[in-house]
Formats: structure tokens, sequence, C-alpha cells
């Protein structure tokens, strides 16, 4: 027994408390999974994996010259690289897990690495 | 000799803030499945203040059992008692607003299971928001907050709809409670 009848308000409040807790499930476990650790590949062959929780800019070199890379709270991005089209750079943060950005011209690659990859394949 | 007078509005708190207290440390040495997930029945006490005494009453009463009952279980100033307090300072906000809204809509006011919903729900968000930014700032942590929010929904309905009765036998004994107040 409740004693007491709910309010228009209550009914009100509890709709969107089940709207809000609803919508938690669709953004948190909608599939996307953060990553810890990114594999950067030159060439397509492995040249480091980075810790994606330890904040650093790291310089990569290809053949077209110097690619910087910044990894900040568990994302990463290209800073600067000299490529024509910059569409590396565009692309910015990446951070879940299978997600990739790569400077085409410069050959360098970042793929996000972890458990379950959300993406098979990416094209651009 | 000098001696500070007191209302019985201080009787008041105090009584609901030392049952509050009890409520709370029971609560602690209960076994559960996840970190952050209790009950969370102390918090009846503090509905039953603010429906039937008002908002800063409830203020008082939330403070005291954190800070009270962390001396006492041997938390205080350890990550558990940030917890519960920024989960307390969150869930009296939540409370101010919708009794703010309450009184400025009152086709729309809340009762016991509309406050109880969100002061667990707020309860909850100002937990997690000091478990991400003070100590796991991880975002796989997101991954815990749908379920969290899902117990924090349930319980909140559950002592709403407690904290509803008990303001109901209150109103049907006033005097028994003044005679204990005095």
């Amino acid at each position: 027994m409740m004693g007491q009848k709910l309010t228009a308000g209550d009914r009100l409040l509890l709709v969107l408390a089940l709207m809000i807790v609803a919508s938690l499930y669709a953004v948190y476990w909608g599939g996307s999974v953060y990553g810890n650790q990114a594999v950067i590949a030159i060439a397509g062959k492995h040249w480091r994996t980075v810790d994606l929780y330890e904040d650093g800019i790291y310089n990569v070199k290809g053949p077209l010259g110097v690619s910087r890379l910044e990894v900040h709270e568990g994302r990463i991005r290209f800073i600067s690289s000299p490529c024509d089209n910059k569409q590396c750079i565009h692309q910015g943060w990446i951070q879940q897990s299978g997600e990739i950005v790569a400077c085409v011209p410069n050959t360098i690659s970042v793929r996000i690495l972890g458990p379950d990859p959300r993406f098979d394949t990416m094209n651009f | 000799m000098a001696s500070i007078q007191s209302s019985e509005k201080d009787h008041i708190i105090a009584w609901l803030a030392a049952l509050a207290i009890t409520i709370h440390i029971i609560e602690s040495a209960l076994p559960t499945p996840l970190p952050g997930v209790k009950p969370g029945l102390a918090n009846v006490v503090t509905l039953v203040a603010l429906l039937s005494w008002g908002w800063r009453v409830a203020v008082w009463i939330s403070m005291l059992r954190v800070l009270v009952g962390s001396l006492l279980i041997g938390t205080f100033l350890t990550p558990t008692f940030f917890l519960s307090f920024s989960g307390a300072c969150c869930s009296l906000a939540g409370l101010a607003f919708v009794q703010v809204l309450s009184r400025k809509l009152p086709a729309l006011a809340a009762g016991p299971v509309g406050f109880g919903v969100v002061s667990a729900l707020m309860h909850m968000v100002g937990q997690f928001w000091a478990a991400y930014w003070l100590f796991i700032p991880h975002k796989a942590l997101f991954h815990l907050l749908p379920v969290l929010m899902t117990m924090a929904l349930i319980f909140g309905i559950v002592s709403g709809v407690i904290a509803a009765r008990v303001v109901t036998n209150l109103n049907s004994n006033t005097e028994s409670l003044s005679k204990i107040l005095q």
C-alpha cells in the first residue's frame, strides 16, 4: 500500500527519469568501446604502440617528413603533417576501438586497439 | 552559567540526523555487488525531513549524516567520503530545484516519489562525477553509468514510497511526536 497516490508531478518526473536512464543505455552501451592503446604504423609496418592515457606528442618520420601526433586523455590526433590536403589533421581526435586516422601521402596510420573493434573497415 | 538555547527545530534535526547516521552505518556494512550501489535508505530520512520541515532541515540532516557517518565508520576524507559528499550535495541541489518548480507550478507539484527519484538519481550523478574526475578518469567508467542509474532509479522509487508512508504516519501522530521532541 502506498498510502498516497502519485501526483502529476511524480508521473512527469518518473517518465523523465526513465527516458534519461534509457538514453544512457543507448549512449554508453551503443557499441562504442573506448580504447586504451593505439598502434602507429609507417608504410603499413608497425612503428609503435602508444598508451592513450599517457599524454604526449609523437614525431613520426614518414617518406615526406615528420608528422606530429598528439595523445591527450584517451584520444589521439594528427597536429601537423607534411601532406598537401591535411585530411589527417581535419579528421581530428579518434578514441573508439577500431577507429583509424591516417596520413596517406606520408604513409602514417593510427589505429585504436580494443577487444571488440567497432568498425571492420573504413572508407573515405 | 550560560547555556545555548535550542529550538524545537534543532531537536528535530538532531533526532533525524541520528536516525539517518544509524541507517547510513548499517548500510555501509552491507555487502554490495557493485561499488557505488547502495539502497540509500538513509535518504528516506532526508526526504521525510524535506517533506515535513523543509529544505534547510533536509540539508542539515544530509550533511550531518555524511560528516558524522564518515567519522564513525572511519572514512572521513577518504575517497568514500568524497563520493558520498558530492552525492549528497547534488542530491540536495536536485531536491531544491524540484521544490522550487513545485512551488512555481502547483499543478505539477512533486510528491514523495518524485522527490525520491530526483534525489537518488542526482546522488548517483554526483557520486559518479566525483569518481570520474577525482579517482578514475577513464572513459570506460561510463559503461557502468546506465546500470548505476537504473539501480538509483529503483531505489529512489522505493525510498520515495517509504518516505510517503512515514510522512502520513507522522502527520497522524503529531502529538506523540512533539512529546518525544520536548
